[in-house]
């Protein structure tokens, strides 16, 4: 019984969180930064997964940024009593707060129930947690974990939310996952100008349809799914509505971040976004510049792999020094079908992507919208591309690769192709 | 009893009643399709280590709940609790498993002299492992064992 009002009094707290307005402090004070209700929690999370990430760079330990945050919390509440009585205490924020608590909290008790961790999770992703979670450092993480040269972020946010309600299960962590995903599925359809009761609707048979225990086995794929859904929102209003505010740069470069720091294929994705955004209607330097950061980013997380004495690459089942002859090797019409039956497996297996992939075809056939779903067509394009490449150039068994692999790499970065439903929706019912 | 019926027909003249009746539509399959009521009485009614020992992950050659495959991790679990170890044992999963020395945590300490067989037993029934060097600490089946090395 106590656990079960725990995991309740865990969720409520979480769900809290979302709306303590730490991102106040960066961003919120400038008007032209004026956020909604739904990008204002999303960046609070993002905010909020960065601040746990530059902690953990700068070796503070996990139960110290903790009580950091204890007090972060309280003092951005006390400091910002005003705007929270005029933003927060809203009829509108409170509906959202009791609809993520009452989904949340369905969702949390089905994590709680299984528990179980899938095979990467238990070998992979968990160890590392649990040195986080034992305060040990950077380096010693590095040096016992299987694959040391894994980013880390995943990791981090599960130790970090199980230290964070001192109570000793582990699932409490995952829980942050769980949080991530439903802030970014309602995020994501806010992108319709519907009513808010529509708005709740339709995130529940988004969420319905994603949702099953089997991501929240401890793997990261589901992080990456949602960050990649948090930007496709904001490439959305970039390339459809072709509105260039500065905002949405900002979180999708925070996102970004985040994708680099989660796992090495976030590296490739954020790359293929910010190729997409050099077609979009951004002031030639503002591309620039953003372009520039992302590459800062990127150089910045194998910067301080190397700074920490960290292992420092990608995979160790790629040898790069000879990559382009292994991929010629493996260019054979049976790993070509090989790949390509496990993608169609893949599109069944996941609803949504079916679902989308359907909308997609539909869509392909409307002149007057093709211009603007353009570029999801193309990341479309990229995306496979990228499957065919990247496990044609492994120098394992492909098969091996293929079959325990292909789903969750075609998974993790398939939210961008929800953009297909909402244009069709957008299109039919012009909302 | 005039004002719950003037309170109803507001209601059910609200522009937006479909949609709400849709999302509880939605949330009573969300909660039908995740078991939320029957999770939500395990939760109350088992403790978290008799989760991790017996459904999480199967107990030995028990198979856990449909996310779990027969790893046996569930009797680890069972050993690290009944004989309150404070090193980690040698593991030795017969079946393919991944490195489950997650169980025991911030443990850093190794105890050679102690290992933990899992799914010992062969289709046919006959023992894998020769246990003529230890001594059986524990025995689930002989298809689960806790040993100790002879001095």
């Amino acid at each position: 019984m106590i656990e079960f009002l725990y995991i309740c009094f865990s969720v409520f707290f979480l769900c809290l969180l979302v709306f303590v307005p730490i991102n106040n402090i960066f961003f919120i004070k400038k008007k032209n930064l004026e956020f909604n209700i739904f990008d204002y929690t999303t960046l609070n999370i993002l905010v909020f997964s960065n601040i746990i990430l530059i902690f953990a760079i700068l070796k503070i330990s996990i139960s110290f940024s903790v009580y950091i945050f204890y007090l972060l919390i309280f003092l951005t509440i006390f400091v910002f009593k005003k705007f929270i009585k005029n933003n927060i205490f809203k009829k509108e924020v409170y509906y959202y707060f009791s609809f993520l608590f009452l989904i949340f909290f369905i969702l949390s008790i089905d994590i709680a129930y299984y528990l179980t961790l899938g095979w990467d999770a238990q070998s992979i992703w968990f160890p590392k947690a649990i040195s986080f979670y034992n305060d040990e450092s950077l380096l010693e993480i590095s040096k016992f974990s299987r694959h040391p040269e894994y980013p880390f972020f995943g990791s981090l946010s599960w130790a970090f939310f199980w230290k964070f309600f001192h109570l000793e299960k582990e699932y409490m962590g995952r829980f942050f996952y769980l949080l991530i995903f439903l802030i970014s599925i309602f995020n994501f359809v806010d992108i319709l100008r519907i009513s808010r009761t529509k708005k709740f609707l339709l995130s529940l048979v988004f969420i319905s349809l994603i949702y099953d225990y089997w991501h929240f086995r401890g793997y990261q794929e589901i992080i990456i799914f949602s960050l990649i859904l948090i930007i496709s929102k904001y490439l959305y209003f970039i390339f459809c509505e072709n509105q260039t505010k500065i905002k949405f740069l900002i979180i999708i470069l925070i996102s970004s971040n985040l994708l680099i720091w989660t796992k090495n294929e976030g590296i490739f994705f954020i790359l293929f976004i910010h190729f997409l955004l050099l077609f979009s209607k951004y002031e030639k330097k503002i591309k620039v510049l953003n372009i520039s950061l992302i590459l800062i980013l990127i150089s910045l997380r194998f910067l301080i792999y190397k700074i920490y004495n960290l292992e420092v690459g990608l995979q160790d089942n790629y040898n790069f020094s000879n990559i382009f002859i292994v991929f010629l090797e493996n260019l054979t019409l049976s790993n070509i079908i090989l790949i390509m039956e496990n993608i169609f497996l893949t599109i069944f297996k996941f609803p949504i992507i079916l679902i989308s992939l359907i909308f997609s075809l539909i869509l392909l056939f409307d002149k007057s919208v093709i211009k603007n779903v353009l570029f999801v067509y193309i990341y479309l394009l990229i995306h496979l591309g990228f499957i065919f490449i990247i496990y044609l150039s492994t120098s394992t068994d492909v098969y091996w690769m293929v079959v325990t692999g292909l789903n969750r790499v075609f998974f993790e970065a398939s939210s961008i192709y929800l953009l297909f439903p909402i244009f069709y929706l957008k299109k039919k019912f012009k909302i | 009893m005039k004002k719950t019926d003037t309170i109803l027909k507001k209601l059910f003249k609200r522009k937006e009643l479909q949609t709400i009746l849709f999302i509880f539509f939605l949330i009573c399959i969300l909660v039908k399709n995740n078991n939320f009521f029957k999770n939500s009485f395990e939760l109350i009614y088992t403790n978290y280590e008799s989760r991790l020992q017996s459904t999480a992950y199967g107990f030995c050659e028990i198979p856990g709940h449909e996310y779990s495959k027969n790893l046996g991790t569930g009797y680890i679990f069972f050993i690290k609790d009944k004989f309150e170890l404070k090193k980690i044992p040698i593991i030795k999963d017969f079946n393919i498993s991944p490195n489950q020395r997650w169980v025991f945590q911030d443990y850093d300490e190794i105890n050679k002299k102690k290992i933990i067989i899992l799914n010992n037993l062969d289709n046919d029934g006959s023992p894998k492992f020769k246990l003529n060097k230890y001594k059986i600490l524990h025995n689930h089946k002989n298809n689960c064992l806790f040993l100790e090395k002879n001095d």
